[in-house]
């Protein structure tokens, strides 16, 4: 395999689409993370929460894997993602269908290859009484992981999907499901609080293991660059955790950041690499993450726009104090929630502390803003020794914006209109071409293929089974992965 | 002792019936926390999933029985008063004892206090409103903006992402789940084999999650103006100690 091909091989991102070797030799998990993975593992309902790639999916896999059908597993896992289109386009008793379907299909996979039999019709009822009759005949429980569930685009499904959460759970079937703070809508009939216990995903810098995580990743990931000389004020610890630190501690974010270090020409790795790194993260990879995720918000669309404006006051009054970490009056919060929680989701910002008093007196919520893009704001634009410390330490006092004093308080949310489908299922196929926010897009030539194959929407990419992309002039087998590749990035979260 | 057994029950009372209390609590904590580890270190499936689920009720019993006594102690010196009278039948329920309902989580309910309750409609559960808007909100409150930044380790990192008008509620619903799940294990009301539910993994959660919620309401608790404060130890320490004990 040529570098460049180690190279996009390391870009592969969603936990699922690993085979199990490279799963294990890529994902590393902290002491926290393996209390994740045995609440997952364990009896009862439960809400994997988290920001988009903080690593939900590879957790609940992870989980998975240690549930195989054989005598000493204490569990059967069941691992079903719900990157499903027709599911995103149903509701009531046709999304029960297909969703039964779809678990009914996963569940005989996997006891295919065993004496037992997995036998139910795509109805609640029925595979509710078909899973408690293979607990039986098993002896053991079956813990079903359902990922990518939570859309937040289409809030009607979900309403529909808690229902079936609720419904499947028994003393011999546990469910889990991984959901996105604040944005997951889960229906009147679905108490979170009391149907479920909600775990977060949460990495940050002050927890134990941070550091040895991040080191770890660089390493099973990046062994040549955990061999590089790292300059006299640099180690790959404190490469691994200032990184970490900076993306929020969202794992997908950091893999992007190392691959960028990866491809730097820098003899070694110093604060200059770091600071270039930064500044690409944030203009080829973090402002057009919030453009790509904008199309799928359904309804939220036109937050996106007072979003970006959030985000620019926040990080200018950051930058210019070059200081990591705000209290933002709950006066604030509460009227710009939904666009707080956006940036939320895509990694801009991330909530540490619910509630902190603020000096001129009221409460507020405290924020961790992303160092990558705050350096861009910092005076100088340049990660200095001073300034590398100073990040590192975090002695400062947060920043403090009042309810009345900052340019927030111009901001307003707009009316929102009432459920929509996602956007980008209409767009263009041209959306899809090579671009900041497809960096692994299609060609021209591509398009060209697509639009003579009567392929002019998202939606018919999506649509189009992989027997007729291959029948396509220029398609092969690798094409065929690409193409469906690119469009599940554009439809799902 | 332990240190999450310091960070529930505070320092030992030097004299009085409260001393008498506090001792049997603190010592039978004390024990209760290092028999769990030990039989979650040893990792035997089936012992796991039988005593394991008493060792996490007692655990959450004991404990929030410590920390009402510490707020108000008038509850359990009543208990203790009825325990001693001679009229006291181990054979007849005890009409004082501690419950999970009135004592724990009180009513759903309760009269507003805008509704201008009488004595009797103020309630005295650990986890009921009128605890909370008398001591919890304010100890919580108070907590959060104390503790620095970088102390508490995860526990910490997740309570500071509750409210302050949410945290009772918070850990009614989570004592409650625990303490229903439980008591499945400790009532035996498994016809089937215990592990097939209660397996090795379900428990060492359940107990994790108790041993939390235990930690949770003791570290507030020291941070309320009501409560006579640990002498010569930071209750942090005490909780980032007993969160590297239990997970050891």
């Amino acid at each position: 395999m040529t570098v460049q091909g180690n190279l996009d091989r390391n870009l592969v991102l969603a936990a699922e689409d690993f085979d199990l070797q490279e799963f294990r030799a890529l994902h590393k998990f902290s002491a926290n993370d393996e209390r994740v993975v045995a609440k997952l593992i364990a009896h009862g309902p439960v809400l994997l929460q988290g920001s988009r790639g903080s690593g939900k999916s590879a957790l609940m896999r992870e989980a998975a894997e240690r549930l195989p059908l054989a005598p000493n597993s204490p569990a059967l896992g069941v691992y079903l993602s719900l990157r499903h289109m027709p599911l995103l386009r149903s509701a009531g008793d046709e999304y029960q269908r297909i969703l039964c379907e779809l678990l009914i299909d996963r569940v005989n996979r996997i006891v295919s290859e065993s004496p037992y039999s997995f036998d139910a019709s795509p109805t609640l009822s029925s595979v509710q009484k078909g899973l408690t009759d293979l607990a039986q005949i098993l002896q053991k429980r079956i813990v079903l992981m359902f990922d990518d569930a939570a859309h937040i685009g289409r809030e009607a499904s979900l309403a529909d999907f808690f229902d079936v959460f609720r419904t499947l759970g028994s003393s011999a079937v546990s469910c889990k499901a991984t959901i996105y703070p604040g944005v997951t809508n889960f229906g009147n009939r679905f108490d979170v609080y009391n149907d479920a216990t909600v775990v977060d995903v949460i990495r940050d810098e002050d927890q134990p293991g941070f550091a040895a995580l991040f080191a770890e990743v660089v390493k099973a990931r990046y062994p040549e660059l955990a061999e590089r000389p790292f300059a006299s004020d640099l180690t790959l610890e404190d490469f691994a955790s200032f990184v970490g630190k900076s993306v929020l501690g969202n794992m997908r974010s950091f893999i992007f950041a190392c691959n960028d270090v990866a491809n730097s020409e820098d003899k070694s790795v110093g604060l200059p690499t770091l600071g270039k790194c930064f500044l690409e993260m944030t203009t080829n990879f973090y402002w057009p993450l919030i453009d790509e995720v904008k199309p799928k918000l359904g309804k939220y669309v036109p937050i996106v726009g007072p979003a970006k404006d959030i985000a620019e006051t926040l990080l200018a009054e950051c930058g210019r104090q070059q200081n990591p970490s705000v209290i933002i009056h709950r006066d604030i919060i509460s009227r710009l929630a939904k666009a707080f929680e956006i940036l939320e989701y895509v990694g801009f910002i991330s909530k540490r502390e619910s509630s902190k008093a603020m000096k001129s007196g009221g409460r507020g919520s405290r924020y961790a803003i992303n160092l990558c893009m705050l350096l861009e704001h910092v005076p100088g634009t340049r990660l200095t020794a001073d300034l590398f410390q100073k990040w590192k330490m975090r002695d400062d006092e947060p920043v403090q914006l009042h309810s009345k004093a900052t340019s927030l308080a111009t901001i307003r949310l707009p009316d929102l209109a009432a459920n929509q489908d996602p956007e980008i299922l209409n767009d263009p196929v041209e959306v899809l071409r090579k671009s900041p926010a497809y960096p692994y897009g299609i060609s021209d030539r591509m398009v060209e293929k697509l639009h003579a194959a009567q392929i002019l929407t998202v939606r018919n990419l999506y649509e189009a089974t992989e027997q007729q992309l291959d029948a396509i002039d220029y398609v092969g087998e690798y094409r065929v992965r690409q193409l469906k590749n690119v469009v599940a990035q554009a439809i799902w979260l | 002792m332990h240190p999450l057994t310091t960070l529930a029950c505070g320092n030992a009372k030097t004299s009085g019936a409260i001393a008498e209390v506090h001792s049997h609590l603190a010592n039978s904590l004390d024990r209760l926390l290092v028999r769990a580890r030990t039989l979650k270190n040893d990792g035997n499936q089936v012992d796991l999933a039988l005593f394991g689920p008493s060792l996490g009720r007692a655990t959450i019993e004991v404990a929030l029985t410590a920390i009402l006594a510490r707020f108000d102690p008038f509850r359990v010196l009543a208990i203790r008063k009825a325990q001693l009278s001679t009229d006291y039948d181990a054979k007849i329920r005890n009409p004082l004892a501690f419950n999970w309902t009135s004592d724990v989580k009180g009513e759903d309910n309760p009269k507003d206090w805008a509704s201008r309750p009488g004595i009797r409609d103020v309630q005295r559960a650990l986890l009921c409103k009128h605890f909370n808007d008398l001591f919890w909100e304010e100890a919580f409150t108070a907590m959060i903006d104390a503790v620095p930044y970088h102390r508490g380790k995860t526990w910490m990192a997740k309570l500071k992402r509750i409210n302050p008008e949410g945290f009772v509620t918070s850990m009614r619903t989570n004592a409650d789940r625990i303490y229903s799940e439980l008591s499945k294990g400790v009532h035996h009301e498994f016809v089937i084999p215990m592990t097939a539910q209660y397996d090795a993994i379900t428990v060492v959660d359940l107990l994790s999650r108790s041993w939390e919620l235990v930690g949770s309401l003791s570290i507030t608790s020291c941070y309320s103006p009501v409560i006579k404060p640990l002498e010569t130890i930071d209750p942090l320490d005490l909780y980032e100690e007993s969160q590297e004990e239990l997970y050891s």
